[in-house]
């Protein structure tokens, strides 16, 4: 990620907490960058230097206006157009999230299981994986057959494996180098 | 020396043509009788006559004859003392080619005694090379022999294993069931609250 974009998104970070319109912000945000990624002639709207910045702002203002975003992300949105930073909007919005959700104390785990874990199950992971990082862990979950059986968590780069297929494959290597 | 041959011979071919026309005289003389010649005075000058014409041989002869014969004979001895010299010379070079002869056979012998004896260690050497070869390539042979003896029980005990999870995924698949999954998630949570603690 590029320093540019950490300080647009430490700018656009500063201002949603301070008006504590974080979810809104990120919501709307993420809305936008979606309609970038659907319309490719909105993306080369909006990125082409041939393309005057009065058209641009105009362009914004109007889809802005249209979702009903808070002044805060339309703002936002016509400096980068003016900037001429339109094409660092995505790493923008990673770098944003990223800070969001430093500063909110907030982990973000991914959790694949071979069979659906039940809500109370959930709530049991959730609350081991807050004691385990000693902050808030929002955790995606998700089901992988592959997995045989059991569960596996990655928090960032560190990955807890408590899959079947795994030890399996932890026998296999046993195995064959025995 | 042919030239001083000749020239002799032509002095002595003049001296007995002289001599002839001399004695011409009294031998037609004789013939006549009487001739004044035969008296007393007649003799004396015949011999008178004898004694000048021998005296002008003898003469003739130590005068022409003597440094003929003298250079005629040292010609021969030079030409003796030349052939004795080229014979002694030949004798030498004989000797010498005779005792090179014998070197050469020594020589000979010798160069085959050195050939046969490099030849012997020509040959030993490359007995000890093919030697060497072969047991470097009995080496390799036993060293790669060893390695794919590795590499298939490897690859085979991979395959082994390999089946062996498949079946025991297979397994797992059929015969996991709920309170299995249960379980499961219990001791995955438990190691993660260790992990907190």
């Amino acid at each position: 990620m590029s320093v540019l974009a950490d300080r647009y998104a430490d700018a656009l970070a500063d201002v949603a907490i301070e008006q504590n319109a974080v979810d809104q912000v990120r919501r709307e945000f993420a809305d936008f960058l979606a309609l970038i990624r659907e319309s490719p002639e909105l993306s080369l709207l909006l990125e082409s230097p041939a393309v005057q910045r009065a058209s641009k702002r105009a362009a914004v203002e109007a889809l802005t206006a249209r979702m009903g975003a808070s002044h805060t992300v339309r703002n936002f949105l016509l400096v980068v157009v003016d900037r001429r930073r339109t094409r660092l909007l995505p790493e923008i919005q990673q770098s944003f999230d990223a800070r969001i959700d430093e500063r909110q104390g907030i982990v973000r785990a991914e959790v694949s299981s071979a069979h659906e874990l039940a809500d109370g199950e959930k709530a049991e992971l959730n609350g081991a994986l807050d004691r385990l990082t000693g902050r808030r862990v929002l955790a995606a979950y998700r089901l992988d057959p592959a997995l045989l059986a059991g569960t596996v968590v990655r928090i960032g780069s560190t990955i807890y494996d408590g899959s079947v297929r795994t030890q399996l494959e932890r026998l296999r290597g046993q195995l064959a180098s025995q | 020396m042919r030239r001083g041959q000749h020239t002799g011979w032509r002095y002595a071919a003049t001296s007995l043509l002289v001599l002839g026309w001399t004695a011409l005289p009294a031998l037609a003389a004789e013939q006549s009788a009487p001739d004044p010649a035969d008296s007393v005075a007649g003799l004396v000058f015949r011999w008178l006559n004898f004694a000048l014409v021998v005296g002008g041989i003898v003469y003739f002869i130590r005068k022409v004859g003597a440094p003929y014969f003298r250079q005629n004979a040292q010609a021969i001895g030079q030409s003796i003392r030349q052939a004795a010299e080229e014979r002694a010379a030949a004798e030498r070079e004989l000797n010498e080619a005779s005792q090179k002869l014998a070197k050469i056979n020594l020589e000979i012998q010798d160069l085959r005694r050195a050939a046969a004896s490099e030849s012997g260690a020509q040959t030993e050497r490359i007995r000890a090379l093919a030697r060497t070869e072969v047991e470097r390539i009995s080496q390799a042979a036993r060293a790669e022999i060893a390695a794919a003896e590795r590499a298939a029980a490897l690859e085979l005990r991979g395959a082994v294993a390999q089946l062996a999870t498949e079946h025991a995924a297979e397994l797992v698949r059929a015969r996991v069931s709920a309170a299995t999954e249960a379980g499961l998630f219990r001791s995955f949570l438990s190691e993660i609250e260790r992990s907190a603690a």
